[in-house]
C-alpha cells in the first residue's frame, strides 16, 4: 500500500489546563484527583435554571492558539450547542462552535509546518472550536462495551477545551505522530496546555484507504498510540480490501491496553446535532485591537526556537528539531547551557542520552530534569572536559543517575568512575593483557587493526575507566618495544 | 364567619410602610393572608407547593427583629408567590412536570436572592402549565388552577398559579415569567397587572428555561405601585447571567405620577385590532384609548403586515429552544428516574422522557427536534428568525416616531376548560398580540382595561427598549382614570 | 414541507428526541402535528432570502467572566437529587 492512499485527519481536543477555572463556572479546573462530584456547581452539572458565563482568559488562549496556527480569526465568538445525548453530558448538549448559519467558529483556515523524511510539510487546519468537556466515566463491572451500568463523575465536566482539527493532509500514522508533537510543543510554548497531565491531550483520528470508507477512531490519548492505533488499521483495513471485504463507515474505539480498535455500536439513524447558536450565549465581538494585543505578547514558537538554536548554538538542525518537540527538554536543554556553556556537547547529551533514557525508562521528562538537574549535567560536562571521566563513563552514568536518583559525584566516586590516566597503572595492566593474549599479540603486531582487541581488553579489566586514547597510544608504543626488538 | 384583618385588602407598598412603622404587625398580616389560602385555595388551587406557616412566621420574626434594627427592605414583610419555574434553595421546584416532581434545587435564583435580601418572604410555589407551554394552566401536571372572576374559566398561563394567588390575596404580590404572553395573559383573565420586561432587565439566573432568547421574568401584582416595587427590586445587573444588561439601581416608584411624564404619541396597530378579536375586548380597548386621549395624548393607527407572521416565528423560536433546553432531563442527575443496570442510556432517557413529560410538552420538544434537524433547519427556524429581524426592524422604526403601542392584551376573554386545548392552533391564538414583545425583547406590560361581563378584559403598551418607567407611568394614569386596582375577584369575594 | 410519510417522520422524530409516543398518544400527536406543520408553513409564502436572521435580542455586549476560581457544591448538594449513587459516583446505565 502506498502512502498516497491513505489519507488522515486529527481532531486534536486539549484542556487549557493553564486556566484557573472552567470554561462557563467559577468551578477549579484542577480536577485532578478529587473525589468524584466535588468540584461541581449549579452550572457544570446542568441543574435546571443554571446559566453559562464565559471565561474571558479561555477566549484569549484560543485566540493565542489561532495566531500560533495561523489561521484566519472570525470577528465574533459565537457559541453553538450540539445536541446528542450521553450520561457524561450533563445538559445532553455540549456547548461548542459550528461553522454554518448563524455560527463560526473561533479560527479556521490554519497550518502546521511539521518535519516528515528530511523535509518538510504543511498540514492545513480545517477549524478550532471552544468547547466544554463532558464528565467522566467509570465502568465498574468491566469495560465499556461489557459493564453493566455506569459510575459518572462530573468533576471535569465543564472544562475549556480547544477541538484542532486538521484537514486530511497526512499520509502515514508516522506524519500524524509527526503533527501531534508540533501541536503539543506549541501549546506548550504558548503556555496553554501541560499536556503531560492525564487527559489533557485527547485525539480522533480519521483515516480512509483508497476503496474504503472513512473511519474514526476516538479515544486515542497520546501521539505514540495515535500511530499504533493509525497503524493497526491500516493493517485491519487492507486485509479487508484485499479479501474483497467491505470497510463499513464507522466509529471504533481505540483500546489502549489490548491496543486494537474496536466498533461502538452502530446507531439506526444518522446522527443530526441540530446545531444552533447558544441564546444564552450572544456573540462576543473579537476586536483587531485584542487580537493585536495578543499577538503582540505571542511568546516565541517551536520554528523561531529551533532557528534560534541553530544559529546561536551551531547546532545542526536534527538536534535543534528533537529539542524543541517538547518545550521542557528545549528548557532544559537551554538552562544547562546558561550555566557551563558547551551547547554542542549538551545537545548531543540532552538528545542522545538523556532523552533516550527518560523515553525508555517511560519517565516524564518535567520529572527527569529535576533529578538530573542542569547543575549535575553541567558537572559531568565538567568532568569530561577535564578528563576526571570518559564520554563512554559519560553515558553510562547517565541512565543511573535517573534510575537511582542519585547525585552525580557520588556515583563516579563511589562506583569509582574516575578516568585512569596514569600511565605507571595503565601500563601494570597492559602488560597483563599482552601476557594474556599471545595470539592476539601476534595479530596486532601484523595488523595494526587488530590493536582494537586489545584496547577493549583493558577497557574490560578497568571496568570502561581507562583513558582510550591513552591506553590505545600506550599499547602500539609496548607492541613497537616487542616487535622492534631483534 | 371569621372578621379577617383589614391588612388583607392593602396593596404591597402600603404594606411595607405600615411595617416599617409597626412591625408587629407583619404576623398579623402573615396569618391573615394563611386565612385567605385557606379558604379560597381549594377553590382555585394556586400553589403546587406551600410553605408551612410556622415556617413563614418564623421568618417573619426574623424580619420584624432587622426592621427594629433600623433595615429598611423595600420588601420587608410581604409574602411572595413564586411561580415554579424560578428556582428556591431547599423548596421544591417541579415545573410543574412530572419529571421533576421531588427536585429540590440546592440553589437559589437571582431574583429569590434579591427579594429575600430586601425582606421578602416566599410564600410558596404556584401552579402554571408544564415548563411553561400553555397559555391557561391547564397542562400543569398536578391540577388545573381556576379563574377566581369565573371557577368555570381558565386563568390564563402559563404563571396562571402566580396570577391567582395575587388576584385571590393569597399573596401580595408574586413572580411570573413571560416567554410568549405567560405573565400578561393570565394577568389579563384575572385582573390583575403584570409586566415582561425588556429582554436583559432581570436576571434569568434560576428560571428554568423553555424559550430562553423570548423570556423574561416579571413582576404581577393587584396595582401599579405594587408592580413598580417588586420590578425595582429584581431588575438590574447579574453577572450570573450572560444577556443581563448593565443597568443598576432602579426605580420605578419615581414614575408613579398622575400626569404624562411625556407627550406620549400612542400608536395601535391596524393588525391587531381588526380581525379575530372579540366585540367586548374592542369596545374595552376603544374605552381606554379614550381615557389616554382625555389626558391630551396622541393616538395613531400604524400598519406592520409582517405581523401576522409573528406567531408562527414565535412558535418554531419557543419550540426550537425549547427542545433544546428540555434535553437535560433524564432522570440521572435529579427527578423521575428509572432503574439504571443492565440498560443502556437510550433506553433509560426513553422511557423516564416518555413517562415524565405531559402530551404538550413531547408534542413542542418534537416539533422543536423537528425545526432544527438536517434538512429543516433553513425552512422553518432559520427562516423564523429572518422574521424576527423583519419585526425587530419594524418595531425599531416604529419607536421612532411614537413612544408606546397599544393593543388588547388577548383577542379573546378567558376560554372555558377545555375550550382552547380541543385544538392546538386554538390555544396558540391567545397569544397572538403578546409575542410580539417576546421575539422582539421589547417591555410590555398588561393592565385592567374594563371588566365586561364580570369578566375582566387587558390592555397591553409595548415600549422600547428599557422603557418600563414609562409604562409603568401610562398604567398609573390609565389605573388612577379607570380606578381599576386592587379589584376582588366575583367568587372569591365572600373570602377576603 | 415534510420530505417524508407523517408517521415516518415521528418516528425518526421521536428516536432523536427519546420521547416514545404510546399508541393512546399517536392519533392525537399525529393530527396536532400535522396542524402545527401546516401552521408552521405559512411562513413559506415569503421570500427572505436577502435577509438576515435574527436569533438573539440583545444589543449590548454579553457578560463574560474574569478567571477567577468561586464556590462549587458541597457533595451533599450534588447528590441530593440523585437516586441511585455509589461510592460518590451518580450511577448511570450502560454507554454501549
Ligand atoms: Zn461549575
Amino acid at each position: 500500500m502506498s502512502n498516497l492512499d491513505i489519507k488522515i485527519g486529527l481532531e486534536v481536543h486539549t484542556q487549557i489546563t493553564s486556566l484557573k477555572t472552567k470554561l462557563f463556572c467559577s468551578c477549579p479546573s484542577d480536577y485532578r484527583g478529587k473525589p468524584p462530584n466535588t468540584n461541581v456547581c449549579p452550572v457544570c452539572l446542568g441543574l435546571p435554571g443554571a446559566l453559562p458565563v464565559v471565561n474571558i482568559e479561555a477566549i484569549r488562549a484560543a485566540l493565542m492558539v489561532a495566531l500560533a496556527l495561523k489561521c484566519e480569526i472570525s470577528d465574533v465568538l459565537v457559541f453553538t450547542r450540539k445536541h446528542y445525548f450521553y450520561p457524561d453530558l450533563p445538559k445532553n448538549y455540549q456547548i461548542s462552535q459550528y461553522d454554518g448559519p448563524g455560527s463560526i467558529p473561533i479560527a479556521k483556515n490554519g497550518y502546521i509546518v511539521i518535519g516528515v523524511d528530511g523535509g518538510l510539510k504543511k498540514v492545513r487546519i480545517r477549524r478550532i472550536n471552544i468547547e466544554e468537556d463532558p464528565g467522566k466515566i467509570v465502568y465498574p463491572t468491566g469495560s465499556l462495551l461489557t459493564s453493566k451500568y455506569t459510575l459518572i463523575d462530573y468533576n471535569r465536566s465543564g472544562i475549556a477545551l480547544l477541538e484542532i482539527v486538521s484537514e486530511p493532509d497526512l499520509r502515514s500514522p508516522k506524519e500524524a505522530r509527526a503533527f501531534i508533537d508540533k501541536l503539543r510543543s506549541i501549546l506548550e510554548h504558548l503556555g496553554l496546555v501541560n499536556t503531560e497531565l492525564e487527559g489533557a491531550l485527547r485525539v480522533d483520528a480519521n483515516i480512509s484507504l483508497a476503496g474504503g470508507s472513512r473511519v474514526e477512531i476516538k479515544n486515542i490519548s497520546s501521539a505514540k498510540d495515535v500511530e499504533r492505533a493509525l497503524t493497526y488499521e491500516i493493517i485491519r483495513q487492507s486485509k479487508a480490501l484485499e479479501t474483497g471485504e467491505k470497510v463499513r463507515r464507522e466509529t471504533r474505539h481505540w483500546d489502549a491496553i489490548r491496543k486494537v480498535t474496536v466498533p461502538l455500536r452502530v446507531k439506526e439513524f444518522e446522527e443530526d446535532y441540530r446545531y444552533f447558536p447558544d441564546p444564552d450565549l450572544p456573540p462576543v465581538k473579537i476586536s483587531l485591537k485584542l487580537i493585536e494585543e495578543i499577538y503582540q505578547k505571542l511568546p516565541e514558537l517551536p520554528d523561531q526556537r529551533i532557528e534560534r538554536f541553530i544559529k546561536t548554538y551551531g547546532l545542526s538542525d536534527y538536534l535543534a528539531t528533537v529539542l524543541v518537540s517538547e518545550k521542557v527538554l528545549a528548557d532544559y536543554f537551554e538552562e544547562c547551557v546558561k550555566y557551563c556553556g558547551n551547547p554542542e556537547i549538551i545537545g548531543n547529551i540532552v538528545v542522545n542520552d538523556f532523552k533516550r533514557w527518560v523515553d525508555e525508562m517511560d519517565i516524564e521528562v518535567s520529572k527527569a530534569v529535576k533529578i538530573l538537574t542542569p547543575n549535575q549535567l553541567c558537572q559531568l560536562v565538567y568532568m569530561l572536559n577535564n578528563n576526571i571521566i570518559n564520554i563512554k563513563i559519560l553515558k553510562e552514568i547517565i541512565p543511573k543517575v535517573l534510575k537511582y536518583n542519585k547525585d552525580v559525584n557520588t556515583i563516579v566516586y563511589e562506583e569509582n568512575y574516575i578516568d585512569i590516566s596514569n600511565e605507571e597503572v595503565l601500563m601494570r595492566i597492559i602488560d597483563e593483557v599482552i601476557k594474556e593474549n599471545p595470539k592476539a599479540v601476534k595479530d596486532a603486531l601484523i595488523n595494526p587493526k587488530a590493536v582494537n582487541y586489545l584496547v577493549g581488553q583493558v577497557m574490560k579489566k578497568t571496568r570502561g575507566r581507562a583513558n582510550p586514547e591513552l591506553t590505545n597510544k600506550l599499547i602500539i608504543k609496548k607492541l613497537k618495544e616487542l616487535s622492534g626488538t631483534p | 364567619m371569621i372578621i379577617l384583618s383589614k391588612l388583607i385588602r392593602k396593596g404591597a407598598t402600603e404594606l411595607v410602610e405600615l411595617f416599617k412603622s409597626d412591625p408587629r404587625l407583619i404576623e398579623e398580616y402573615i396569618v391573615s393572608v394563611y386565612e385567605v389560602i385557606d379558604r379560597v385555595e381549594d377553590l382555585v388551587r394556586s400553589y403546587i407547593t406551600l410553605r408551612p406557616l410556622n415556617e413563614v412566621l418564623a421568618d417573619g420574626a426574623k424580619v420584624r427583629e432587622t426592621l427594629t434594627n433600623g433595615f429598611k427592605g423595600r420588601l420587608a414583610g410581604l409574602l411572595v408567590a413564586v411561580k415554579d419555574v424560578i428556582v428556591t434553595k431547599n423548596l421544591r421546584t417541579t415545573c410543574a412536570s412530572k419529571i421533576l416532581y421531588d427536585f429540590i434545587p440546592p440553589y437559589n435564583a437571582t431574583v429569590i436572592e434579591r427579594i429575600i435580601g430586601e425582606g421578602g418572604i416566599v410564600v410558596g410555589k404556584t401552579n402554571m402549565d408544564e415548563f411553561a407551554m400553555g397559555s391557561t394552566t391547564e397542562n400543569s401536571a398536578f391540577f388545573k388552577t381556576r379563574n377566581p372572576w369565573d371557577l368555570d374559566r381558565v386563568p390564563g398561563g402559563s404563571s396562571g398559579g402566580s396570577a391567582v394567588a395575587v388576584a385571590a390575596y393569597e399573596a401580595s404580590i408574586a413572580l411570573g415569567s413571560d416567554t410568549g404572553g405567560s405573565i400578561r395573559v393570565p394577568a389579563a383573565y384575572t385582573g390583575i397587572v403584570g409586566i415582561k420586561p425588556t429582554y436583559g432587565l432581570v436576571s434569568r439566573y434560576g428560571l428554568i428555561s423553555y424559550g430562553t432568547s423570548l423570556e423574561q421574568i416579571g413582576p404581577m401584582a393587584r396595582n401599579v405601585s405594587d408592580l413598580a416595587l417588586l420590578l425595582s427590586v429584581i431588575a438590574g445587573y447579574d453577572p450570573h447571567d450572560s444577556t443581563s444588561l448593565k443597568v443598576r439601581d432602579l426605580n420605578y416608584m419615581e414614575f408613579l405620577k398622575p400626569t404624562p411624564m411625556k407627550k406620549y404619541r400612542i400608536a395601535i396597530i391596524r393588525e391587531c385590532v381588526s380581525e379575530g378579536v372579540d366585540n367586548t375586548v374592542l369596545t374595552a380597548f376603544n374605552r381606554s384609548l379614550r381615557r389616554f386621549e382625555e389626558e391630551g395624548l396622541e393616538v395613531l393607527e400604524v400598519s406592520i403586515p409582517i405581523i401576522k407572521y409573528a406567531l408562527p416565528a414565535y412558535y418554531i423560536i419557543a419550540m426550537a429552544e425549547a427542545s433544546s433546553n428540555l434535553a437535560r432531563y433524564d432522570g440521572i442527575r435529579y427527578g423521575y428516574h428509572v432503574s439504571v443496570e443492565g440498560r443502556t442510556w437510550d433506553e433509560v432517557y426513553t422511557e423516564v422522557r416518555s413517562e415524565g413529560f405531559g402530551l404538550e410538552v413531547k408534542k413542542r420538544i418534537l416539533l422543536g427536534t423537528f425545526v432544527l434537524s438536517a434538512g429543516y433547519y433553513d425552512q422553518y427556524y432559520l427562516k423564523a428568525s429572518k422574521i424576527r429581524k423583519l419585526l425587530y426592524d419594524e418595531f425599531m422604526k416604529l419607536f421612532k416616531e411614537v413612544d408606546v403601542v397599544v393593543t388588547p392584551t388577548t383577542p379573546t376573554t378567558p376560554p372555558r376548560f377545555g375550550e382552547a386545548l380541543t385544538d392546538p392552533l386554538k390555544l396558540y391564538l391567545l397569544d397572538t398580540y403578546t409575542v410580539v414583545a417576546n421575539l422582539t425583547g421589547l417591555p410590555a406590560i398588561s393592565i385592567p382595561s374594563d371588566i365586561v361581563n364580570d369578566v375582566p378584559v387587558g390592555l397591553q403598551l409595548i415600549g422600547p427598549r428599557l422603557s418600563e418607567g414609562y409604562l409603568i407611568n401610562l398604567a398609573y394614569i390609565h389605573e388612577l382614570k379607570s380606578g381599576l386596582k386592587d379589584l376582588v375577584p366575583t367568587a372569591v369575594s365572600g373570602y377576603v | 414541507m415534510l420530505k417524508e410519510d407523517l408517521k415516518v417522520w415521528l418516528e425518526r422524530i421521536s428516536k432523536l428526541s427519546l420521547i416514545r409516543i404510546s399508541s393512546e398518544e399517536e392519533e392525537i400527536i399525529l393530527n396536532d402535528m400535522k396542524k402545527i406543520i401546516e401552521f408552521f408553513n405559512t411562513i413559506n409564502s415569503l421570500d427572505l432570502s436577502n435577509v438576515e436572521p435574527l436569533f438573539m435580542v440583545l444589543k449590548d455586549e454579553p457578560v463574560v467572566r474574569d478567571d477567577e476560581v468561586g464556590e462549587s457544591l458541597s457533595v451533599d448538594e450534588v447528590l441530593k437529587n440523585v437516586k441511585e449513587v455509589e461510592g460518590g459516583f451518580i450511577k448511570g446505565p450502560k454507554t454501549a
